[in-house]
């Protein structure tokens, strides 16, 4: 029973796909390259204290990569002070460095976060990821 | 998590209240205690959104709620030493509820800056917002107190 | 509290012959033609813990059959990875392993399969009559115009615009431990990691994690409550997986010192 099973993931024990090895049930991030200039940040759960850290870092590494960087907040279910704060320095930061940064966002409560923090009209949102992409080049 | 008190159910209306009709106006009360740590701030908020939506509050308001106490429960933790309490007092009013959440200080502490990133966020969230700090009581420390009131209904932003 | 290992079963019981085997095959040279035959040993060997594993998250909308794959994998991955020299035990170090790769595979599978096809239709209907309202109202709607508009009670609909969070909510109990969260910790921790387990008084180390600097006490969560292993802790935290378990045995050490200073 167990060789059989062994058998059939054998393929994927000795990869240590980074993307499949996100464990956070709180917050997921993960990143998809389109062409050398842009990528695509999609973030999933809830941005908080403890998780805004992680989601400031990751974004601040896309950005020193990439020229467009796109996040998508859709799967987003919470996001507080500081996970507003988190993508308000990267905003800043793109500005500063001459990159774009560019929101797309369905989730009600992180729509609801941004504007009822007033903050919604320092960023710049797309209807969708593939728009974002579109106009960025 | 303890929870200290809890006196919010159907219990004392009998069945059939459950259909959406408003209770009568006696406030209902609820109080946590939990080590004042940011792990627990995830389960604060929770209930806050809970108590929001029982008390039939509309969703931008019980988003507004759950925001407000994750960021006030975050600006306590950050003041606070390492053994301490964190107490949240939540009140539902017909209309409003009122979070009342405090913490024990070292002396000297000082209320969060009222012009921090986040105490910004949570006037935008809430509509009533203060800090102060508790007096001393009799061989007992200091505590630092946010009360955030939010009514249960936003009129939404042009 | 005392937790319980004894349905997963301890190193010094059933499992002990797989000891020797276990640093032995640590111990081998990647290529050593052993390997193979002393990986599928251990594998077998270790099987019931996967498959107790597997048991625990049955009946949240999964086929067993399918749980019991993923927790092999974890297991599989738990052989390969596990490092005998780093002090803790493999069971340690399993646990983990292998309920974190179940929880990924609920949560790649999203929330459609974990949530009952009943809830799922019910967050639709909300969706739209949401979205009407808000229109009507020039404002976000109550539950209760929601209920009217559905024609459902209102308790239905409070408990359709949380269904999205009714998972996470079940995992942030496990994480934090506490309150009404004991028994799922309780059953984890004997299993979860010798060195915690030796501190037995959680309520005497609450404090004590609170007065860790941030970082650390980041790495600690994530680690005990969590159950992330070192390698994902590395990622979240944005350090190497060393570097992790540097600040592990110091932040323990000093904990355990601690808690001894206290009694």
């Amino acid at each position: 029973m167990g060789v059989s099973r062994r058998a059939l993931y054998g393929a994927r024990v000795d990869s240590e796909s980074p993307a499949a090895d996100f464990p956070a049930d709180i917050i997921g991030l993960q990143v998809a390259e389109h062409g050398p200039d842009a990528r695509v940040v999609t973030v999933r759960g809830e941005v908080d204290t403890l998780t805004a850290p992680k989601l400031a870092s990751f974004l601040h590494t896309q950005l020193s990569a990439a020229r467009v960087v796109v996040v998508d907040l859709d799967g987003v279910d919470f996001l507080g002070s500081a996970g507003l704060s988190a993508l308000f320095e990267a905003n800043e930061l793109a500005a500063r460095e001459r990159r774009a940064l560019r929101l797309v966002c369905h989730s009600r409560i992180a729509n609801r976060a941004l504007e009822a923090t007033e903050l919604r009209d320092h960023f710049t949102f797309a209807d969708t990821v593939p728009d974002a992409l579109k106009n960025s080049v | 998590m303890t929870y200290v008190d809890k006196d919010y159910s159907a219990s004392n209306g009998g069945a059939g209240t459950d259909d959406g009709a408003p209770q009568e106006d006696s406030a209902l009360r609820l109080e946590l205690r939990t080590a004042a740590s940011t792990v627990v701030i995830a389960t604060i908020r929770t209930v806050a959104a809970d108590l929001a939506a029982r008390a039939d509050f509309d969703l931008d308001s019980i988003d507004d709620l759950r925001m407000a106490v994750d960021d006030l429960c975050a600006m306590l933790v950050r003041i606070a030493p390492a053994d301490a309490t964190l107490r949240c007092r939540f009140t539902a009013h017909a209309e409003q509820i009122v979070v009342a959440a405090d913490v024990e200080v070292e002396d000297g502490t000082e209320p969060p800056p009222t012009r921090s990133f986040g105490w910004r966020v949570l006037e935008c969230l809430a509509d009533e917002v203060s800090a102060e700090a508790l007096p001393r009581e009799l061989g007992q420390r200091g505590r630092i107190c946010i009360t955030v009131t939010k009514n249960a209904v936003t009129a939404q932003q042009p | 509290m005392t937790p319980s290992v004894s349905s997963v079963g301890t190193e010094q019981g059933e499992y002990a012959h797989l000891v020797p085997l276990q640093r032995r095959y640590a111990e081998l040279d990647p290529n050593d033609p052993e390997r193979p035959g002393l990986r599928e040993q251990l594998i077998n060997g270790y099987l019931p813990v996967a498959e107790h594993i597997a048991r625990r998250f049955a009946g949240r909308g999964e086929p067993l059959d399918d749980l019991m794959q993923v927790a092999t994998v974890g297991l599989i991955n738990a052989v390969d990875r596990f490092e005998p020299g780093r002090g803790s035990d493999f069971f340690s170090f399993a646990v983990p392993t292998i309920t974190g790769e179940v929880r990924r595979y609920f949560r790649d599978h999203g929330w459609s399969t974990r949530v009952p096809r009943r809830l799922k239709d019910l967050h639709i209907a909300i969706r739209s009559a949401l979205a009407e309202l808000s229109q009507q109202l020039g404002r976000a709607p109550r539950p209760s115009e929601i209920a009217d508009r559905l024609g459902l009670p209102v308790a239905e609909v409070i408990e359709g615009l949380q269904a999205g969070e009714a998972y996470r909510s079940s995992s942030l109990d496990e994480m934090l431990g506490s309150g009404e969260g004991k028994a799922t910790l309780g059953e984890f921790i004997g299993g979860l990691d010798g060195e915690l387990a030796l501190i037995d008084d959680r309520e005497a180390l609450r404090p004590l994690l609170a007065q860790l600097p941030p970082r650390e006490r980041t790495i600690i969560a994530l680690r005990f409550f969590r159950q992330l292993t070192q390698t994902q802790i590395a990622e979240q935290v944005g350090i190497s997986q060393m570097h992790v378990s540097r600040v592990l045995r110091q932040t323990l050490a000093y904990l355990h010192e601690q808690m001894a200073g206290s009694d």
